[in-house]
């Protein structure tokens, strides 16, 4: 959720086909799952209310990150990317290796 | 792409369970997003976005949300209570191991009986190991629903083969706060991290295994010691569920509701052993000693860590 709000503040809607594309159709957030970790974010202070707009007569809130959250993202991030990078260097190594190699 | 989405009648009602305040707060923004979320959608598919937004607004009403803290307690105890609940079943099933290695000696010749005996023991054994499976590969939704098949097959049990008589009261209380606590809990907070699925896996095997073993060998082999190992159970089991509350207690920033759940967690076994196996007194006594012992110690670390930490520096 965080990713999907990490280049634009959105809606509840917007966030689910959000977190639906970054899944790759994996992850369909559910209304009442969206806001249960809606409301966790916004009491750590992750995430905020952003704006609010009349559309199509209704009430839509806008939510988006905080400094913190954008930390935590970036730190998280970086933390994943390393993981990637060393299982690259891995494979990278065993595919080098001659079959049947131990070490 | 028609901005304009009327609620659905259902979807109406379902805001109308969220709290007055927070139904101000969001009622609207959480009203517009349903109805776009559901458009289209039909069956089990729009069953499910119902259940889950009439869950949401529920655990809010009855403030056992992620953000309250009875949530928080809850989230603690829901994979204590689980992972007390495998190790019971790996204890109580292994007593029929013989009758199990008994049925499979008579496939051939009564087959019915046999059928009737695997299927009862493997309705019994089978939903808890996969709850087991499932929390320690963090799938808690999965291992949640497990659970409650397995409690659901204990009650079946208990109700056709032994009937309703006063020992089995304590069963039934436990099986009761059990689903309560496993159902109740916040899924997005408990712990699926990698901390909290050894915690399940350690404590049920912890829990379970070695007095499932004891219980086996007695069931087949040294059946002058069956009266020991019930009086053992509350001993081991509160003190593995003590290991772990103390652990978490004198973590350096410890979080006091998680270990409240710790504690919570076990209390659905504390219910089982009161009247069925073992004097009263004995399973009240290990539980006020072992979790008050692990409670109070950790207490003493956390003043202890707070003197040591406000103690002013020697001048150079």
């Amino acid at each position: 959720m965080l990713t999907a709000l990490a280049d634009a503040p959105r809606h509840g809607y917007a966030i689910i086909q959000e977190v639906l594309a970054i899944s790759e159709g994996r992850t369909r957030l559910r209304t009442g799952t969206l806001y249960t970790a809606l409301d966790r974010l916004l009491q750590q202070g992750l995430v905020r209310v952003d704006g609010e707009e009349v559309v199509g007569g209704r009430l839509r809130r806008t939510f988006a990150l905080t400094e913190q959250g954008k930390d935590l993202l970036t730190e998280e991030t970086r933390r994943l990317r390393l993981a990637v990078l060393e299982a690259e260097r891995r494979l990278g190594g065993a595919r080098l290796r001659p079959s049947g190699a131990s070490a | 792409m028609n901005e304009q989405h009327t609620v659905p009648q259902a979807g109406r009602r379902l805001i109308g369970l969220y709290p007055a305040r927070y139904r101000e707060l969001y009622g609207e923004d959480i009203a517009a997003t349903f109805a776009e979320a559901t458009e289209g959608l039909t069956g089990r598919a729009l069953l499910r976005e119902r259940l889950d937004l009439a869950s949401h607004a529920l655990r809010l009403r009855l403030r056992i949300a992620s953000t309250d803290p009875a949530g928080r307690i809850l989230a603690g105890a829901a994979p204590i209570a689980l992972a007390l609940g495998v190790g019971e079943s790996l204890y109580d099933q292994a007593w029929y191991v013989e009758d199990v290695i008994r049925a499979v000696s008579r496939v051939a010749t009564r087959p019915a009986l046999a059928a009737g005996t695997l299927g009862a023991y493997a309705a019994l054994v089978v939903p808890w190991i996969v709850a087991l499976l499932c929390a320690a590969a963090g799938r808690w939704k999965p291992a949640r629903r497990a659970a409650v098949l397995g409690l659901l097959a204990e009650t079946a049990f208990w109700e056709l083969i032994l009937g309703h008589t006063w020992q089995m009261y304590g069963e039934f209380a436990r099986i009761a706060l059990l689903a309560a606590l496993v159902l109740l809990a916040p899924a997005d907070l408990v712990d699926t991290g990698r901390r909290g699925r050894w915690e399940v896996t350690g404590l049920a095997i912890g829990a379970g295994l070695p007095l499932a073993a004891l219980a086996a060998s007695d069931a087949t082999v040294l059946g002058v010691f069956w009266q020991s190992v019930p009086a053992l159970l509350p001993i081991w089991a509160f003190a593995v569920a003590a290991a772990l509350l103390l652990a978490h207690l004198s973590a350096r920033r410890p979080d006091l509701f998680r270990a409240a759940g710790i504690a919570l967690g076990t209390v659905p076994w504390l219910l089982e052993q009161l009247p069925r196996r073992v004097p009263t007194v004995w399973a009240a006594t290990a539980f006020v000693v072992l979790i008050g012992g692990a409670v109070a110690l950790g207490g003493i670390i956390r003043l202890l860590r707070r003197a040591i930490d406000t103690e002013p520096a020697e001048p150079a």
